[in-house]
């Protein structure tokens, strides 16, 4: 597994980064401007690379933004959601599930009402049933991806809004 | 975010190195008790990759594994022999909480990570019905990478996974 399977894209890492979250990570991408490309480094890692390419480095190497990690994600992301609804089913919390789509990995992501769907019980009748998730489905093969997903939308204060 | 709550603990990273899981991972739990010895309460590092900060001594590594690497570990579906149809079980994880404090003005949780294997499949009739069947009893951590440890370890000892 390499560092850029550990964090989340470099397009969501700059949304994040847009929205004001704070630069603070274990990892950060970093802009190779002479081969157009972005890197995933430690800081360590990167002081170590500059040191060894110090000789030829002809160019400014810019930090662009934080490459989050999962746990980093976690932990950002709220622990529960609570909607002024539907007491006592208003409370929301993070649920991820590992699964497969023609043999292709999938994560699953949403906050779900975290009090059993057989306690609803006009769930299944009811035309206007109570609500089980806070959003649609957040689906993606890098569960770092689908956690900045979220982590995005709860941001954007969508994820209250709906 | 320390790195300690990215990786899994020392003792489950030696349950794991025990029941045979490959030791290749982004970092390591460095243990030289020849050289932090026992002035030391805090006698392990761990360090990016198998480096030795320290030569001359002997090192154990044992495999620091990230959230990442866990998931990738763990299947996304578990199947039992009996109990046909409810023998089927979804990897599902979840950030939860419990009450710490449960007066109502000084209401305080602790954020708690859940990694369990969920039944895809529901009883319409009977005492088990739309109840939510679980591979095993949910396991547990404050850190998340801990929490998938915990799980992996008991699919190995259950000669769940191979």
């Amino acid at each position: 597994m390499n560092n850029e399977s550990l964090v989340c894209s470099i397009q969501l890492s700059q949304r994040l980064k847009e929205l004001n979250v704070e630069q603070e990570s274990l990892y950060y991408y970093y802009w190779f401007k002479r081969i157009n490309q972005y890197f995933v480094y430690t800081k360590h890692e990167f002081y170590n690379y500059e040191l060894d390419n110090y000789d030829n480095k002809k160019e400014e190497i810019p930090c662009d933004c934080s490459a989050f990690t999962i746990p980093e994600l976690l932990f950002m992301l709220p622990t529960i959601i609570t909607i002024k609804e539907n007491e006592p089913f208003d409370l929301f919390t993070l649920h991820i599930e590992k699964t497969f789509l023609q043999n292709e990995t999938l994560y699953i992501v949403n906050y779900r009402c975290n009090l059993p769907e057989d306690l609803k019980e006009d769930t299944i009748f009811n035309d206007n049933p109570l609500k089980s998730e806070l959003i649609d489905d957040v689906i993606d093969e890098s569960l770092t991806n689908a956690l900045a997903q979220i982590l995005i939308s709860h941001l954007e204060g969508i994820l209250i809004n709906n | 975010m320390n790195i300690e709550l990215q990786v899994c603990s020392l003792e489950l990273s030696k349950r794991l190195k025990e029941l045979g899981v490959k030791q290749d991972s982004l970092f390591y739990w460095d243990c030289n008790e020849e050289y932090y010895g026992h002035s030391s309460t805090n006698n392990n590092i761990i360090t990016y990759g198998k480096n030795v900060y320290i030569p001359n001594h002997n090192h154990i590594f044992y495999s620091a594994f990230t959230v990442a690497e866990l998931l990738d570990m763990l299947t996304p579906i578990v199947t039992i022999e009996n109990d046909t149809p409810f023998n089927s079980f979804r990897l599902r994880f979840e950030k939860s909480f419990h009450v710490t404090n449960p007066d109502p003005e000084n209401l305080e949780i602790k954020t708690i990570y859940i990694a369990n294997y969920r039944c895809d499949s529901t009883a319409v009739a009977g005492e088990d019905a739309w109840l939510e069947r679980t591979l095993t009893s949910n396991k547990v951590d404050e850190n998340p990478a801990n929490a998938l440890a915990k799980m992996l370890i008991y699919l190995l000892e259950s000669g769940l996974i191979k």
